[in-house]
């Protein structure tokens, strides 16, 4: 074929590189810009989830204080002492049918 | 605009050129053309079997790897990977070097990376078959099949880049803008989407809507160009006219550019994402119609009172069918945009309907029709059969014509009026498309038969088993005494 003065080495190579760097171009924009568009993001499910774990986590707290106040094993023998002490009365008589 | 290229150099000296680009690029552009009409009779099979489960799920017995889910899914992909995109890259490359006239220097490059691809498209199939498929509509391929596809696409792509930049003149023939955009825009809509779906971690929905976007966006941004480029590539080559008007090529050119981006979401109406992303894209997919309109009527410009050139070549024939496919193409998916329409189509198989007219209607039949012209003049020998290209032509118009009314019309809409009577079972509404899917099981077996007429014929012109002659295979109805072909000699490369 007879010669074409735009053929040439340089152009061939650029074009090469231009054209793979233009085939990712929108991959490396989208993974720079995605990750960074997202950080700092509030999930309004998230928020709520983190306000519902520090109520349940304030109820155990005050649970688990209120129990050591008290061992339960220690307070049946008590309990059962006391009603033993008492004499029985007589409850309400129902109403005559 | 510089003037005419070349016009000092001798027809003879045109004729070598063509000649020696069509050798340095013989092996490629065979590979992909005979092993993507291999998937497409993959593709036709199976969706046979999906069509055939939809209405009888015994057919085929209960193996799972038949079932409908997997193999409607197996189907879809075959035909736009397997076919459309080998069929894209045999036409792209081809056409590229002619308009730049440049031989191909990276032949084994482009070889070697259709066999990886086709060794892609198997392995993801046959993970689809397996049910470790994605799940996601016109992206069924497993994840980590994307990448390789991507790096291959490279591997065959970047030297019609090249063959652009140092063509021999400055004039930029309207094929070679949709061809540049074709091999622009396909790797940002890949790279976007398959990031989108498959690597960030988004919310669900917008998962949903890149995804629904991609099935537009490789439709309008990489089929259509593609086919659009082959058509005002053989309409003006073999009517012997120029294009009627490049301006209005162009301008077509920069608003599909403009307004296909735009459009894909329409398909989720009412689902919560933002509501201007659907609505935009209804009306995105409605404007498309205009450059589909301008291109339409710069083609048949060209063609006016060349009816009998269209009926005698098989290439014309098909890129004018294919044409007319886009058109309907266009103007079917402007319908179904329209919100009222989405309300019943929307749950219906409409939008399997439109990517078939899509895909097959238009896209496959331009490329039916460029291989038509291109593998003569790379194999240097004619098609041997008349009649089997006869076949192949009305079986797949009457095939397309039919799945157009039983899936994409009158089946979809019959489907969708039935899931809007809730007042009746959803059975009712199944019982209501059974008629179109047992139609369309029969269609795709007659399309099927056209496709296996096309795959043998076009092995025997990779065997190199044409005929010799200089006279090309017309469809005309010449009973002389040397027969329609003329007296055999040495083909020329016009």
């Amino acid at each position: 074929m007879d010669s074409n003065p735009r053929d040439t080495f340089f152009r061939r190579f650029s074009t090469f590189w231009f054209g793979l760097g233009l085939f990712v171009a929108f991959g490396i924009l989208a993974v720079v810009i995605v990750p960074c568009s997202v950080c700092g993001k509030v999930d309004a499910e998230d928020k709520n989830a983190e306000r519902r774990m520090k109520v349940n986590q304030e109820v155990n707290a005050a649970e688990e204080a209120a129990l050591k106040e008290a061992n339960p094993t220690t307070a049946f023998d008590k309990v059962g002492a006391e009603l033993l002490k008492q004499k029985p009365s007589a409850s309400d008589k129902p109403a005559a049918q | 605009m510089e003037s005419a290229p070349d016009s000092h150099i001798p027809s003879a000296e045109h004729g070598k050129q063509r000649a020696l680009i069509d050798h340095s690029l013989r092996h490629p552009v065979m590979f992909f053309f005979t092993s993507g009409a291999a998937w497409l009779a993959v593709s036709l099979v199976l969706a046979m079997i999906a069509t055939m489960k939809a209405h009888s799920p015994d057919f085929l017995g209960n193996c799972s790897a038949l079932n409908y889910g997997r193999v409607f899914p197996a189907h879809l992909n075959t035909l736009i990977y397997g076919w459309g995109l080998q069929a894209a890259f045999g036409v792209a490359i081809w056409l590229m070097a002619r308009l730049s006239r440049q031989e191909s220097r990276s032949s084994v490059a482009i070889l070697v990376a259709g066999h990886v691809w086709n060794v892609l498209v198997a392995l993801g199939t046959i993970c689809i078959l397996a049910g470790k498929g994605s799940g996601i509509y016109w992206m069924d391929f497993p994840e980590f099949i994307w990448a390789p596809m991507l790096a291959t696409y490279a591997a065959i792509a970047i030297w019609s880049m090249i063959h652009f930049r140092v063509r021999r003149w400055q004039h930029i023939y309207v094929s070679q803008w949709f061809l540049l955009g074709a091999i622009i825009w396909f790797p940002w809509v890949f790279l976007a989407a398959n990031l989108f779906v498959h690597v960030f971690d988004i919310h669900p929905l917008m998962v949903t809507a890149s995804a629904a976007w991609f099935r537009s966006a490789l439709m309008l941004l990489f089929f259509v160009p593609i086919g659009v480029a082959a058509a005002f590539y053989l309409v003006p080559k073999i009517t012997g006219r120029a294009v009627y008007n490049y301006s209005l090529s162009q301008v077509a050119f920069w608003l599909l550019a403009g307004l296909a981006p735009w459009a894909g979401m329409q398909v989720l109406m009412g689902a919560p994402i933002p509501t201007f992303m659907p609505f935009t894209s209804a009306a995105a997919t409605i404007a498309v119609v205009i450059p589909v309109l301008a291109l339409t009527v710069s083609l048949f410009k060209t063609l006016k009172g060349k009816a009998q050139t269209v009926a005698h070549s098989p290439s014309l024939r098909f890129t004018v069918a294919g044409v007319i496919g886009l058109l309907s193409y266009a103007i079917f998916g402007a319908f179904l945009a329209r919100p009222d329409m989405i309300a019943i189509t929307q749950f219906t198989s409409a939008g399997y309907g439109l990517d078939i007219v899509g895909l097959y209607g238009f896209f496959s039949l331009t490329m039916f029709g460029a291989i038509y012209f291109i593998v003569p003049r790379i194999t240097r020998r004619e098609w041997i059969s008349r009649r089997m290209i006869r076949w192949h032509f009305w079986l797949s118009i009457y095939g397309v014509l039919t799945l157009l009314g039983c899936i994409a019309l009158f089946g979809s809409i019959s489907q969708g009026v039935a899931q809007q009577d809730w007042e009746q079972p959803w059975y009712s509404a199944f019982m209501a498309t059974r008629p179109f899917l047992i139609a369309t099981s029969i269609v795709w077996g007659f399309m099927l038969l056209s496709n296996v007429f096309f795959l043998f014929h076009l092995t025997l012109m990779w065997l190199r088993l044409g005929r010799r002659s200089n006279h090309p295979t017309l469809l005309t109805h010449d009973h002389s005494a040397t027969g329609p072909h003329g007296r055999e000699g040495l083909i020329d490369n016009n």
